[in-house]
């Protein structure tokens, strides 16, 4: 078996561009030698780490089936898709790019909703003024269930929508949103307002080890390096509080994530 | 186990057998009980794209073996035995996911708190013929809140709140408190607004973002929840809520409810006459019973379709190995599966459990 590290990271886009620049600054410059079309990459004068170019989904997908070591990904991707992921990953550093948000989001002509509270009632009359449950449209069923359930909301239903989620009111397939935002300026465009206490994730790009893949002794040792190495450059280069912070934690984070 | 016996048991007190499909529509089920009950289900899809779950529970599966429409033709009593599914929440490899179930649905009697007392006391039969343990029974009634709240003159908004979350300790001790904090008072464009006026700019304001569609809210429910609560003289204090925490503490043995509940009434100035005449009618049919009763002013079932009265059954000695039997009167499903109302009540056994008391 191949004793190399595997590194994954999104395959293409801001976040590609975005994690290369964040490990050049580390010391890891990563490249394409097989052409911008292979899915292989190489980190130049480390010849132990094999880069693989994945979609930042499929990244958060093969951390936790342990198909690779480190991977670079947004935690709304791993805390909506990955169940009980904990078990098979472990969160190591937030990179201080790719932020977006998780949120509500409802039309703005509901202008006697300003809080979960007021949503709880809305949806709770429902079906006695209109015959039907609340829809609320998303692709985040277990994100959105999750924070409903804290908040004690159990009278809605969920709407399935993959793409264009910020319409489904308009279009009358639902009557509220879970939906990523970073500027919020889509939202705006459709008319639609978040809530106070409304935020269900606030997201980055981080990078994850995985619990659930075999590690050699060499595999450890230049994933401790690399951790280190990151932190390192983070802590210098980031005017972040959590990213920060964080980075004082990664290595050892890393280190108690590795079965013993 | 005995199941010979307990099916001899229900045919005796005249239940018919039904025999549900174990794989069942998902519908009904994240119909009557929400969303969050989807994380619980087993589901598949058919080849058509309908939507199946393997049955979680039986009592929406038994109401819907009657086939649609309501009435006489789905009345009386069903008894059922099989296999129950449900998604564990736990993580831990091994935890549990299918469940013996056996019990019993009575629809459509028209006295109720006889056909009440009847199924309790069939449930703790049914324990008493399955196992040795000494049972007790926990009762709970959402009407004695539903009194309170009402007497306290609490607002409808928070009124409703409270109600809702009745069943969840966690859920309704957090309310009590946020209850307390005054709300924060946005300036708006719309304080001084009268209803006519506010209706007019809610639906201009859909007109001009393109969500006027079918079926959604209506500019009369926003600007009248709005002017609600706008109107809703928010002034509860402290003592209201804590008159509520001590009474969702109340405990005790079912012959001592009428003095406790009389005495916590006199000392809060409040009145429960209604509500405990029909509970203490129901003990009528619990005299002979010859297990001991508690009465827990907190406990609830936090699912729509649930009505009146709950109760649950315990192995005596070892109550934390959790509920042997459970059931309770579910007079709203009929309705919220779209047929005429039919009132309704039943008990499950969780005849694993039974197995190990």
């Amino acid at each position: 078996m191949s004793d190399k590290l595997i590194l994954a990271i999104p395959s293409k886009g801001r976040l590609k561009e975005k994690t290369q620049e964040v490990f050049r600054l580390a010391g890891y410059e990563i490249s394409s030698p097989f052409g911008d079309r292979n899915y292989r990459g190489l980190v130049k004068g480390h010849e132990n780490i094999e880069v693989a170019f994945l979609s930042a989904s499929e990244i958060a997908r093969e951390i936790a089936r342990g198909k690779v070591h480190l991977g670079v990904t947004g935690e709304d991707l791993v805390k909506e898709n990955i169940s009980n992921y904990q078990t098979y990953i472990c969160q190591l550093q937030p990179l201080g790019f790719g932020h977006a948000n998780v949120v509500i989001a409802l039309p703005e002509s509901w202008i006697d909703v300003l809080n979960i509270d007021d949503l709880d009632d809305v949806a709770a009359s429902y079906r006695k003024k209109y015959g039907r449950r609340l829809r609320i449209a998303t692709k985040y069923w277990n994100l959105t269930q999750r924070f409903f359930a804290q908040h004690g909301i159990a009278s809605y239903r969920i709407v399935e929508s993959l793409g264009a989620t910020e319409g489904a009111p308009s279009a009358g397939l639902a009557d509220a949103i879970v939906d990523i935002t970073s500027t919020g300026s889509t939202l705006k465009a459709n008319h639609l307002k978040t809530l106070d206490e409304g935020i269900i994730l606030k997201s980055q790009a981080n990078l994850f080890s995985s619990k659930a893949a075999d590690w050699s002794k060499k595999q450890c040792d230049c994933a401790a390096e690399i951790v280190e190495s990151l932190s390192q450059s983070l802590s210098n280069n980031s005017t972040e509080r959590v990213v920060i912070e964080a980075a004082r934690l990664a290595k050892d984070s890393f280190l108690k994530s590795l079965p013993s | 186990m005995d199941l010979g016996a307990l099916e001899n048991l229900f045919i005796k007190s005249d239940c018919k057998k039904t025999e549900p499909d174990i794989l069942q529509p998902a519908e009904p089920f994240l119909n009557s009980a929400g969303e969050s009950f989807r994380k619980s289900l087993f589901i598949t899809q058919s080849n058509k794209g309908q939507t199946l779950c393997l049955r979680p529970e039986f009592t929406i599966p038994v109401f819907l073996s009657g086939g649609r429409g309501g009435g006489a033709r789905r009345e009386g009593k069903y008894y059922y035995s099989g296999k129950v599914f449900r998604q564990s929440s736990d993580a831990r490899q091994g935890a549990l996911q299918e469940f013996m179930q056996a019990g019993v649905e009575s629809f459509g009697d028209k006295n109720e708190v006889k056909a009440d007392g009847d199924i309790i006391s069939l449930a703790q039969q049914s324990v008493k013929l399955l196992s040795d343990c000494e049972p007790l029974i926990v009762i709970g009634d959402p009407h004695f809140f539903k009194s309170l709240v009402t007497f306290l003159g609490i607002s409808n908004t928070w009124r409703d709140r409270l109600l809702r979350a009745f069943g969840d300790e966690t859920l309704i001790e957090k309310l009590l408190e946020n209850m307390l904090k005054k709300p924060q008072e946005e300036p708006s464009n719309y304080d001084k607004d009268d209803f006519k006026t506010l209706k007019d700019k809610v639906q201009n304001l859909m007109i001009a973002h393109g969500v006027f569609n079918v079926g959604g809210r209506t500019p009369e429910d926003i600007a009248s929840r709005y002017l609600n609560k706008r109107n809703e003289d928010v002034e509860i204090n402290s003592t209201i809520s804590n008159i509520c925490k001590e009474f969702l503490n109340l405990e005790c043995n079912n012959n001592e409810v009428a003095h406790v509940l009389e005495s916590f009434c006199k000392k809060h100035n409040v009145n429960f006459s209604q509500a405990l005449d029909r509970y203490e009618m129901r003990n009528e049919y619990l005299k002979n019973l010859g297990a001991p009763i508690r009465f827990s002013a907190r406990f609830g079932r936090r699912l729509d379709y649930y009505s009146g009265f709950v109760f649950e059954i315990y192995d005596k000695n070892n109550p934390q190995n959790g509920p042997l039997a459970g059931g309770g009167r579910y007079d709203y499903l009929s309705e919220m599966l779209g047929n005429d109302p039919l009132p309704a009540v039943g008990f499950s056994l969780w005849l694993d459990r039974i197995g190990k008391a």
